[in-house]
């Protein structure tokens, strides 16, 4: 059956998008269409029921209807009903149970307060004085304050490599002449270690950054 | 009072035109207007007179010539309303019960007959009759066209109708 070309027009008149004019037309056109009208009826109906009881129609709980763009935080609030709350708070408080009782088994050992290399705490006793930052030219020397149980010191410069590891019982290194002129301009960090007189690593710097300008 | 120059079946007339009539009046004064029946039925005898007279000459065609006289009949009520109202409140008669409990019962169970839709179906007539967003909205929304948001809106009410068995 051929539809007639009004039909595209019942949903914009009972919308209301229809202008004074085109809905007279609509209706003059209604009353001598039956097949119209029929739509035109029924389609009024199933609005009329949808706006009025549009609530209990598409309720939440039994649906799953689209809210138009909802946010995360009101998704998660939709889906948090109170059934879920509970299911979701018991679900917790079993987890939590079973990593309680699975936990202490795997538990590492304590620390082990003997100093060895890079397990060492660097702490702010052994502070490097110079260089740091940027520097004009390539430094002369390396200087740091002393540490008082300390009776050996060792300084390590690196580059993108490790470049020398002295050792000293001052507080303050020389750079050789011939390291010296290897030393072009760009970044490099420096640390100093201090070890008793029993060779006990006994503290560490941090790593410090400087950068030669010339 | 002259032959009436066209042959009309009244009964007929009147079998097919007081639905029409009837939905144009309660859309125009609103359903709950206790008043709309009569105006139907005033409107029907009119175009029966002026069949009968010979005032309706066929120039037009029936739905038209009784869709005038629809149309000037809810022109003349509002506008006598407007002024009475103007004067004194009036009393308002009650809709009749027993059409108010047919009309919820058939109401229930259209609108038991949309919660069973699929998802497809339901969202559409959500968001486009609930949430009244344009079609163009609703297409977006579901991520199809909007000739298809017409479809679907189409199908989903002869799926309906099938459900309630008319």
């Amino acid at each position: 059956m051929k539809k007639c070309p009004y039909e595209e027009k019942i949903d914009l008149y009972l919308r209301g998008k229809l202008s004074e004019t085109e809905s007279a037309q609509f209706e003059e056109h209604y009353f001598s269409c039956p097949p119209c009208f029929q739509k035109t009826s029924e389609r009024n109906e199933l609005i009329e029921v949808i706006q009025r009881r549009g609530i209990s129609i598409f309720d939440p709980a039994s649906s799953r209807r689209p809210e138009p763009r909802m946010s995360l935080g009101e998704k998660v609030a939709a889906f948090l009903t109170p059934r879920r709350w509970v299911t979701a708070a018991v679900t917790a408080a079993l987890l939590l149970v079973v990593a309680l009782a699975v936990v202490p088994r795997f538990k590492s050992h304590g620390p082990d307060f003997v100093f060895t290399g890079d397990e060492t705490v660097r702490g702010e006793s052994l502070a490097v004085l110079s260089p740091r930052g940027d520097v004009k030219a390539v430094p002369d020397s390396f200087e740091w304050k002393a540490l008082n149980a300390a009776a050996e010191y060792q300084v390590t410069l690196s580059g993108l490599e490790t470049l020398w590891t002295p050792t000293t019982q001052e507080t303050k290194i020389a750079l050789p002449e011939d390291l010296k002129n290897k030393l072009k301009a760009g970044s490099y960090t420096w640390q100093v270690k201090a070890y008793s007189a029993q060779g006990t690593l006994l503290a560490v710097s941090p790593k410090v950054q400087f950068k030669i300008l010339n | 009072m002259r032959e009436s120059p066209v042959k009309i079946d009244l009964e007929q007339l009147i079998i097919q035109y007081k639905p029409v009539v009837s939905f144009k009046v309660k859309k125009a004064l609103g359903g709950g207007n206790p008043e709309w029946e009569d105006i139907v039925n005033e409107i029907l005898m009119q175009a029966i007179e002026k069949i009968k007279s010979g005032e309706f000459r066929g120039e037009s065609s029936v739905g038209t010539f009784i869709y005038t006289i629809t149309s000037r009949r809810i022109v003349d009520y509002i506008r006598q309303k407007t002024r009475v109202l103007k004067e004194i409140p009036e009393v308002q008669a009650l809709p009749d019960p027993h059409d108010q409990v047919e009309r919820d019962e058939r109401a229930e169970q259209l609108a038991q007959a949309i919660r069973k839709l699929k998802p497809k179906f339901r969202d559409v007539l959500y968001l486009y009759y609930y949430k009244e967003l344009s079609r163009e909205e609703v297409a977006r929304e579901m991520g199809i066209s909007p000739a298809r948001v017409s479809e679907r809106v189409n199908y989903a009410q002869k799926l309906l109708k099938k459900m309630l068995g008319k």
